[in-house]
This record gives C-alpha cells, structure tokens and sequence, in this order.
C-alpha cells in the first residue's frame, strides 16, 4: 500500500468477485476511471462560484466511491472538504482552496495507479 | 422464504459494491437508485433485507424508511441505514422510524458482511423455495448434469441445460443438499460459462471430511450409471 492507493482493496473486491461470477469490479474501476475527473473538475468550478453545498455534496459521493476502489487519500481529502463545509462554524476557505488543489493533485496519480491495480 | 436483498443508493459505486458483498454470501441483490424505484420493487419482489442511504435526491432514505413501515408486508422486514453521516442525532433518528441497524459510509467491507450476517441470522439460501427455479426445474437440471472431472482436490460438473449467472449458485447449493453434505458449503464452488453456452459448475473437495467424501463419491456414481444406462 502507498498513501495514495490501497492495492489489497481491489485485489479483496476482484476474490469476492470470483464467488459471484460478474464483472462488478471492472465495471466500479472504469466508472470511477470517467467520473472522477469531471467530479473534480465540478469540485473546482462550484469552489470558485461560492456554491459550497455544492461542492460538500461531490466531496460525499467521491469520498464514497474513491474508498470502494482503493483511493485512500483521494477519499480522506473528500471527506475534509466535507467536513470543512458541513461542521466547521467558521469555514477557512483557503484552507478548501488548498484541498481542492490537492484533490486535483493527485487525481492523475490515483487513476495510473488504478489503470495497472 | 426470499434470498432477496434491496440496496437503495444513488451512488453507482456503492450500489455495485454492496451487490459484489451480498451475492458473495449468496444472497441476490435488487438495486434502486431513488426511493420511487425502490416502491416499485418492493411491490415487484418479497426481501428479507433492505439497505437504504439517507442522501439522496428527491425523497430522502429516512423519509422512504418511513414509507416502507406504513406497508403492512414490510413491517417485519429489517432495514439497514446507510450513510457518511454519522452523528448520534442521525443514528437516533434513523433507529426511530425503524431501522435496525447503521452503516457508516464509506463501506467497510467486513463491517458490512458482518452486519448482514447478523441480520440475515445467518440463514444462506433457501433451496427448496427459490422462486426461479422450483424443485421441478432444479430436478430436470440434476438430470442434465454429467461429470467432467472427479478427484481430491474439485468435484467439476457440466450441465447439458443452459443457466443464467446468478442462478448458478443455487444450483449449486441444491447439488451439495442433494448430496446430503448441506447447502452449507455453496462457497466451495467456481462457475463458468462455456462457449458452448453451458454452464460448468467446480466445487473445490479441499478440507472436506471423510464422510462427506463418501456422499459425493455415491452421488458421482449415481450420475454415472445413469450416463452409462443410457448410452
């Protein structure tokens, strides 16, 4: 395991798979593959329109999605800017601007990471 | 008794994952996106079990938990919340309008299972009440069925009927029932689809006990004298 990408959790998801007989898991792996980037890309624009619910709400499905597939530290980030916007009172919006600029990061490094778990 | 099992969830990576547990514990699952394809399938299906998220658009899992406990048939079905909120005013409420249980998101794979397991109460599938195949297609698909290979290690059998992906597993399970070793061990099994468009059915033989060897070897025989007899 490295901090970006969890390979234990596609390999425990691909020997589940084996009992069932479908193909869930490519499916999961090419969905994330095409959503994420414009999730993020979402992510972005609502920062910059000051729509933050907007911007919590992507944050809770890809911190969903990225965990299911192994995406640790795409999914730990989702969840602060989450957080952020949600619980904290006082929202620090340099510290979001921040999370979003390491969401967008690592995003290329997660999906190679993914391409050949 | 059903093995169905309903997850509602907008999300498509959860839904899928969910699917990929439950029918690894040999359960089928139904999947919603939203509450009103949810209400369609509980008219559509009888569950033992319902998953359901809180956020989602348009009517809420909170506010469909509500919904499903106003149906009469549905009382007594358990329902499992799931959410990424997690905050002791979201249990309460969810606990209060019927839910049995919590599952924070994002899904953690063994408590998942775990929760099933405990409210599932552990009964795997029902062979002799599975609404698609009934005792008489599953009969006719035992007799279509030849050996290919049997030896320590895997006991492999090829059906001369075609079956669907999904439905092999209880095949399966009615197979080992039949054999009187218990439908407990419908894990210990590979399927495939053969380019022919049968289905080829491993079941791995490995840490199975003497006497339970002995059932296969008599049920083995069986199917070979009746191959035999016919040719």
């Amino acid at each position: 395991m490295n901090n970006i990408f969890d390979h234990r959790v596609i390999k425990e998801l691909r020997d589940l798979e084996k009992q069932t007989n479908q193909n869930i898991v490519s499916e999961m792996v090419t969905e994330f593959i095409t959503d994420a980037g414009r999730s993020v890309g979402e992510m972005r624009t609502n920062l910059e329109a000051k729509k933050y619910m907007e911007l919590a709400k992507i944050s809770h499905t890809l911190k969903s999605s990225s965990a299911n597939i192994g995406a640790v530290e795409m999914s730990k980030i989702c969840s602060e800017v989450e957080n952020l916007i949600v619980n904290e009172k006082k929202m620090d919006f340099s510290q979001l601007n921040t999370l979003v600029s390491e969401i967008e990061r690592i995003l290329p490094v997660t999906l190679n990471l993914l391409k050949v778990a | 008794m059903s093995n169905y099992v309903l997850v509602v969830d907008d999300n498509s990576s959860d839904l899928k994952l969910a699917k990929l547990l439950i029918e690894s514990e040999g359960f089928v699952a139904i999947l919603a996106t939203d509450a009103f394809a949810a209400l369609e399938k509980i008219n559509e299906y009888e569950f033992k079990l319902l998953v359901v998220d809180i956020q989602m658009p348009n009517v809420s899992g909170l506010e469909l938990l509500k919904r499903i406990k106003k149906i009469d048939a549905m009382k007594s079905v358990p329902v499992l919340i799931m959410s990424g909120r997690n905050t002791a005013e979201d249990i309460k409420k969810a606990v209060s309008l019927g839910a049995v249980d919590y599952i924070i998101k994002p899904i953690d794979r063994e408590v998942f299972l775990a929760k099933l397991a405990i409210h599932l109460k552990n009964r795997k599938t029902d062979w002799h009440d599975y609404p698609i195949y009934g005792e008489e297609k599953v009969a006719s698909l035992q007799e279509s069925c030849e050996i290919v290979t049997f030896n320590e290690i895997s006991l492999t059998l090829k059906y001369q009927t075609p079956i669907e992906i999904g439905e092999s597993r209880m095949i399966s399970g009615k197979l080992l029932d039949d054999m009187g070793i218990g439908a407990n061990l419908g894990r210990c099994f590979e399927c495939s689809k053969q380019p022919d468009g049968l289905f080829q059915i491993k079941m791995s033989l490995l840490g199975l006990k003497e006497e339970d060897r002995v059932k296969i070897r008599q049920y083995c025989r069986k199917i070979y004298s009746k191959v035999t007899k016919a040719s």
